[in-house]
């Protein structure tokens, strides 16, 4: 398996406009949302499953219309409209979602019903809310978008391969657009138990969850935190993947896994513990180190000048991932 | 220019591209009971069922017999390696240039609707297996697998839409130069969970359905898979293979209206169906055929009916709803009907929409009744889906 899967190389082969991070929201296990200096009140992580902390729903949405929905909705909701509002964008060309495990709530909410109640009268709420493309949906619905939208769902790769739709989308279309990319996993009482007795992660961090997104465009008169500059896949930890980090020469590796590198490596997931789309937070950390220089020193990191960060992750069947974020 | 070089289907009316054919040509639906779910509502809701066990799957497919497999990961096999054996990819050395693209709605709930109130009870190992194979990925790794295909693969899920959406993310992972070939698709699976889900919205009809006709009161759920295999001209032309057709166009927008109801307008679904006509770079008039979304529920088919009249001007060319034969096989429909879309084209043929008796009152469109023999060069395929992701795409020979 020392073959490598095609890769992009954002500047080089694909003759792209830029594509960069414009703005991104979290609410994560950490004090993320609404709190642009989160990082220097760290919270330690459990050796227990880990919910996200709550943000102040009433104070962001309106809390009729947001009456029926569960808490993964809600983080997708606030989070989004956190994202547009520090961009100061009120539409969207587009909504990508992420999410690995999708609606869990309502479909072990909808499969105890008819469990429970057998198969007749029941209510369609949670079986409506329990689709993949409900969060997707539900963005688009309030933000009046009818613009492309799609979900994706590939386990670890679910939040890559939903950049790389968006980055092909807009290699595409060749117009100014802003499109939203969500990462987005929620944790119930019963995945935490199921994740943990079927060893879905390797137990290195406790098993969390979050909301996190970004408004990522191809205007380079916008505001902008980074630039996207490389998506690479491979099929193992090999030596395409080696040599792509010696010829980028990131100042910084975000990732869990050891890798055959000078580079310094930080384990993000001692932040935001371990799930499926657990690289959407990476990116959001790598988004802050290269903005602030505070993050840096509040998370230890002694790398002098932090102006390329990479993101690898390798997943338990073996594939990788390479994401690339420059200062700009 | 991407073209289509290879299909493959399993549905209720047939488990391979030509026995489907061989049924829409006959008239022959797949609508029935079930005979391998059960639910309280096995001999009430009637449903599109694949006629193959999944015992019988795994025979067919010469899959290990000990491994655990869901349903969803049996059928995405058996109709994706028929789409990579019609397309010759068995001839190609580099399989990291072969990506797989796959859609679904429900992943592999069949096995967990069965085993997760055992969750906790069951040994580590089923527990393992069976879990993980709930995930949506987990049938797109599987297929991928079987076939040694190494290239970028990744899994949509928007509901009806997926396979539609998969084909266009292998569309334009061709057009970025990161695969040469892509097979693309979807899957979904019969199962308890999508039948009490949509008996609960009361869209289900107790009778085969009635796409299209005033009396229409549901549809009729089902399962199946179908793949295209997409590949850039300079494969195609290295490897000499003959083309399907092409994928002239194709559009994703949102109705951005309602959770599980399309707009009276049909907004998305004009939008959809315009961008993807616009991107063809054609007239609304050189579409010969339209495979409609076609549901048979009182909103699909009212609020497709309309943006129909709306993009084609009131001037709306023949067009069917197979799921009539088929049933909604949910995120397979878009690959299905994909399928079908390419033999009518290379036999010159428009399908009929069955059990049409009546138009809708206030719309007045009347579908293609018998089987037409003519010259189908465009045909539009749309795929309208929950959460309001609608899907249309344009193929040409």
């Amino acid at each position: 398996m020392e073959e490598t899967i095609p890769h992009l190389f954002l500047e080089d082969d694909m003759q792209l406009e830029n594509i960069y991070i414009g703005s991104s929201s979290c609410v994560s296990v950490q004090e993320t949302f609404d709190n642009p200096n989160w990082f220097e009140s760290l919270k330690p992580l459990s050796t227990e499953p880990m919910k996200v902390i709550a943000p102040d729903y009433k104070k962001f949405l309106d809390p009729t219309a947001t009456r029926r929905m569960s808490k993964v909705l809600k983080n997708a909701l606030l989070t989004a409209k956190q994202a547009m509002e520090q961009l100061g964008i009120a539409e969207l060309d587009a909504v990508i979602t992420g999410t690995a495990w999708g609606c869990q709530e309502d479909t072990t909410k909808f499969l105890d019903s008819f469990e429970s109640l057998g198969e007749e009268l029941l209510s369609p709420t949670s079986f409506i809310q329990s689709t993949h493309n409900t969060i997707g949906g539900l963005i688009a619905m309030s933000v009046k978008c009818n613009g492309y939208n799609n979900t994706i769902s590939h386990d670890f790769m679910s939040f890559e391969t939903s950049l790389l739709d968006a980055v092909l989308l807009m290699k595409e279309n060749k117009k100014a657009m802003n499109c939203y990319v969500g990462g987005i996993d929620e944790l119930t009482n019963f995945s935490a138990g199921i994740f943990e007795k079927a060893k879905c992660f390797d137990g290195t961090h406790p098993v969390a969850e979050a909301a996190t997104c970004f408004i990522l465009h191809n205007h380079s008169d916008q505001k902008k935190t980074a630039k996207l500059s490389n998506i690479t896949f491979t099929q193992a930890m090999d030596e395409t993947l080696l040599d792509l980090i010696r010829q980028s020469k990131p100042d910084l590796i975000l990732s869990s896994s050891s890798i055959a590198t000078e580079v310094p490596v930080f384990d993000y997931r001692t932040l935001c513990g371990e799930f499926s789309s657990a690289s959407a937070f990476g990116l959001y950390l790598a988004d802050e180190l290269l903005s602030s220089p505070e993050a840096k020193s509040a998370l230890g990191i002694t790398v002098s000048s932090l102006k390329k960060i990479a993101l690898v992750n390798v997943y338990p069947e073996g594939r990788c991932s390479y994401l690339e974020v420059e200062a700009c | 220019m991407t073209w289509i070089t290879g299909i493959g289907a399993v549905s209720a009316i047939g488990l391979d591209v030509a026995s489907n054919y061989q049924s829409l040509l006959g008239r022959q639906d797949g609508i029935g009971y079930t005979e391998y779910i059960d639910t309280y509502h096995k001999s009430i809701l009637p449903v599109g069922e694949v006629k193959l066990s999944n015992e019988q799957l795994i025979d067919l497919l010469a899959l290990n017999k000990r491994d655990i497999y869901s349903r969803t990961e049996l059928l995405s096999i058996k109709a994706a390696a028929e789409a990579h054996d019609h397309a010759r990819l068995g001839d190609i050395k580099d399989r990291t240039r072969i990506a797989f693209i796959s859609g679904t709605s429900v992943g592999g709930m069949d096995l967990s609707e069965r085993y997760y109130k055992g969750y906790e009870l069951e040994g580590q190992r089923e527990l393992v297996t069976k879990f993980r194979k709930h995930g949506c990925y987990k049938h797109t790794e599987s297929a991928a697998k079987a076939l040694n295909v190494q290239g970028v693969s990744t899994t949509i899920s928007t509901a009806c839409s997926s396979a539609a959406n998969a084909i266009i993310y292998g569309a334009r992972l061709i057009g970025a130069g990161l695969a040469d070939v892509v097979i693309a698709g979807g899957v979904d699976p019969l199962s308890k969970f999508t039948i009490n889900g949509f008996n609960s919205l009361k869209i289900l009809d107790t009778e085969p359905t009635r796409p299209f006709d005033d009396s229409r009161v549901g549809l009729n759920l089902a399962e199946g898979a179908g793949y295209v295999v997409l590949e850039s001209e300079q494969s195609m032309k290295q490897r000499g293979i003959k083309p399907l057709g092409r994928l002239l166009g194709y559009a994703n927008t949102c109705d951005a209206y309602h959770q599980t109801a399309s707009s009276p307008e049909g907004k998305g679904a004009v939008l959809a169906m315009s961008g993807a006509i616009e991107m063809a770079g054609i007239q609304p008039s050189a579409i010969d055929y339209v495979n409609v979304h076609g549901t048979g529920t009182q909103n699909n088919d009212l609020s497709e009916g309309t943006a129909l009249k709306t993009v084609f001007n009131g001037k709306v060319p023949s067009f069917s709803s197979t799921k009539s034969y088929t049933g909604h096989t949910l995120g397979a429909s878009g690959g299905i009907e994909a399928a079908y879309s390419l033999l009518a084209i290379n036999n010159g043929v428009v399908y009929p929409n069955l059990r049409f008796k009546t138009a809708i009152a206030d719309l007045d469109l009347i579908p293609q009744q018998q089987i037409e023999y003519k010259p189908v060069n465009i045909v539009l395929s749309n795929s309208f889906g929950f959460g309001g992701n609608n899907t249309s795409l344009v193929f040409g020979r």
